[in-house]
Parts: C-alpha cells; sequence; structure tokens
C-alpha cells in the first residue's frame, strides 16, 4: 500500500514538473509562463518530497523533506515576484489579447523606473 | 505566536518530565498544552489563542485548497490545445498594512488560482496582480478580498 501511494505521489510530481516545463513553450508571454513554472513546479517539488519522506519513512529523512517543501513554498512566490517585476520594468511586451492593464498608468513598461522614497527613507 | 511558541515549550517540557523525548509524548504534551493555553484567562480578558489557532488552520486549509485548484487549471490550459486564457492586470487595494501581511499576501496570491502578484506599490496600499482568467477587476477584487485577505487577517490579528 505505502509503495503504491508512493509511486503514485511520485508520477503525478514528474507529471506536474513535464507540464510546467511545457508551459514554458505553449504560453504566449512571459507572465503567462511564470503561472505555470511558479504553480506547477513548486507542487510538484511538493509531492517529489514527499513521496521520499513516505518512501523512506525515517524521520532525518521526514524532517528534511518538510524543511525543503517549506523552504520552496516560501522561495518560489519571491522568485516569481521578481522576475515579474523586473521583466516589467524592463519592458518585457505583454500578450496583445491581455485585456487590461492596471500596471500601465502606474508606471508605462518601458519607461526607466525611478525609485521614490517610502515612508522611511528607503526605497 | 508568543502563546504558540509557549506551547512548544509545554510540550518539551512535558517529555522531558516523562523522560523521553518521542513523537509520541511530544504530541500528547502538545495537546494537554494547547488545551490548558486555550482556557487559560491572561490579564484578565479571555484568551484568543483557541480561536486564533482555528483561524491559522483554517487559512492553511483554504490556501492548500487553493493550489490544488491552481495546478488543476493550469495544467489544463497546458495540456490542451485551446488557449482559454484572459490575462489582466488588476490593482488590489489592500487592507494589510505590516510587512509582515504584505509579504504573506503576496505569497498566498501568487499560489492562489490563476494569479500572480507583479508588484507592490511604493505606498504600500496596493498590490498589482497578473490573472490568467479575468473578469471585472471589481469581481476580483472582491473574490481576492473574501477568499484570501479576510481570513490572512483574520488569522494573523
Amino acid at each position: 500500500m505505502k509503495e503504491i501511494i508512493t509511486a503514485v505521489l511520485l508520477v503525478l510530481g514528474a507529471l506536474l514538473m513535464l507540464l510546467a516545463g511545457l508551459g514554458l513553450f505553449r504560453m504566449p508571454d512571459l507572465f503567462l509562463r511564470l503561472h505555470g513554472a511558479a504553480k506547477a513546479s513548486s507542487l510538484g517539488v511538493g509531492l517529489l518530497m514527499g513521496a521520499a519522506a513516505l518512501g523512506l519513512g525515517d524521520v532525518s529523512v521526514v524532517a528534511r523533506a518538510a524543511l525543503g517543501v517549506t523552504f520552496v513554498f516560501v522561495m518560489t512566490p519571491v522568485a516569481t515576484l521578481l522576475i515579474a517585476q523586473a521583466a516589467f520594468r524592463a519592458g518585457i511586451p505583454l500578450w496583445e489579447r491581455t485585456h487590461q492593464n492596471d500596471l500601465e498608468e502606474h508606471h508605462p513598461a518601458g519607461a526607466p523606473y525611478e525609485p521614490r522614497l517610502g515612508p522611511d527613507g528607503e526605497d | 505566536m508568543t502563546a504558540f511558541l509557549w506551547n512548544l515549550m509545554l510540550a518539551l517540557l512535558w517529555a522531558a518530565m516523562l523522560g523521553n523525548v518521542t513523537p509520541e509524548n511530544l504530541l500528547t504534551g502538545f495537546v494537554i498544552g494547547f488545551v490548558l493555553l486555550a482556557l487559560i484567562d491572561t490579564q484578565h480578558v479571555p484568551s484568543r489563542y483557541g480561536t486564533q489557532a482555528w483561524n491559522v488552520v483554517r487559512l492553511v486549509a483554504g490556501v492548500g485548497w487553493d493550489v490544488l485548484v491552481a495546478n488543476v487549471r493550469v495544467a489544463y490550459e497546458i495540456a490542451t490545445p485551446k488557449l482559454l486564457t484572459r490575462p489582466a492586470i488588476y490593482r488590489y487595494d489592500m487592507e494589510a498594512r505590516t510587512d509582515a501581511e504584505i509579504t504573506l499576501l503576496t505569497l498566498i496570491v501568487t499560489f492562489a488560482p490563476g494569479t500572480l502578484a507583479l508588484e507592490v506599490s511604493e505606498d504600500r496600499k496596493a498590490i498589482y496582480v497578473h490573472v490568467m482568467f479575468a473578469t471585472t477587476r471589481e469581481a476580483f477584487c472582491q473574490e481576492l478580498r473574501e477568499r484570501v485577505e479576510i481570513p490572512l487577517l483574520r488569522a494573523l490579528r
């Protein structure tokens, strides 16, 4: 029974990672590609780690897997946000069917980014 | 948060007093400590630890569900030949104010179905969200507020 669940988790995780990779080719612009890369890959890693924890069943392995999953789930959104931010500021074009862009008026795409001072004097 | 640390310490203490730090002893210690902390009267006001913990559990369960839904939707979009996506970038005026609240909100938004945090405005009053399956800004903001921000703030404050 344990082997079956481990196998299912492994296959699902690998499948998700494959879809995340495919998404990089299928999606029309960078921001949509990030959707697939951020979501599918982090859950994929989570499933693979879960499979490892379940399959080996060792306390030290479980602890490390849990820690690994936590790190991935905390770091992925940060990395994704920074990539998206950098791309937008660099003026990477949006897909032409993007039907509304509230960020455009806040900061025109491609215009040089000038940091404004925040409340505590930092950017 | 402090109550949670106390809870962990009580669990450790319980296990240490039994003379055997095993996962089972830690768990029973945690449960007993939880009940005590939930009942205890701190500074003559009823403790909120019990309801607070319940709010955190609800938030984690909700976010976990969102992660699964998000993956199914994105996977479907990638695996089927027709692109149904209708992207947009919406401004969302948030109620979250502290660094921790804003960070957690953007983190959850990135994992929620079809949304991706793009930018936090300089005055820290709004975030800009890239949406994969857009409707209108009003509908999107209302859904985000009800599904994510209110549960999050309830769990944190």
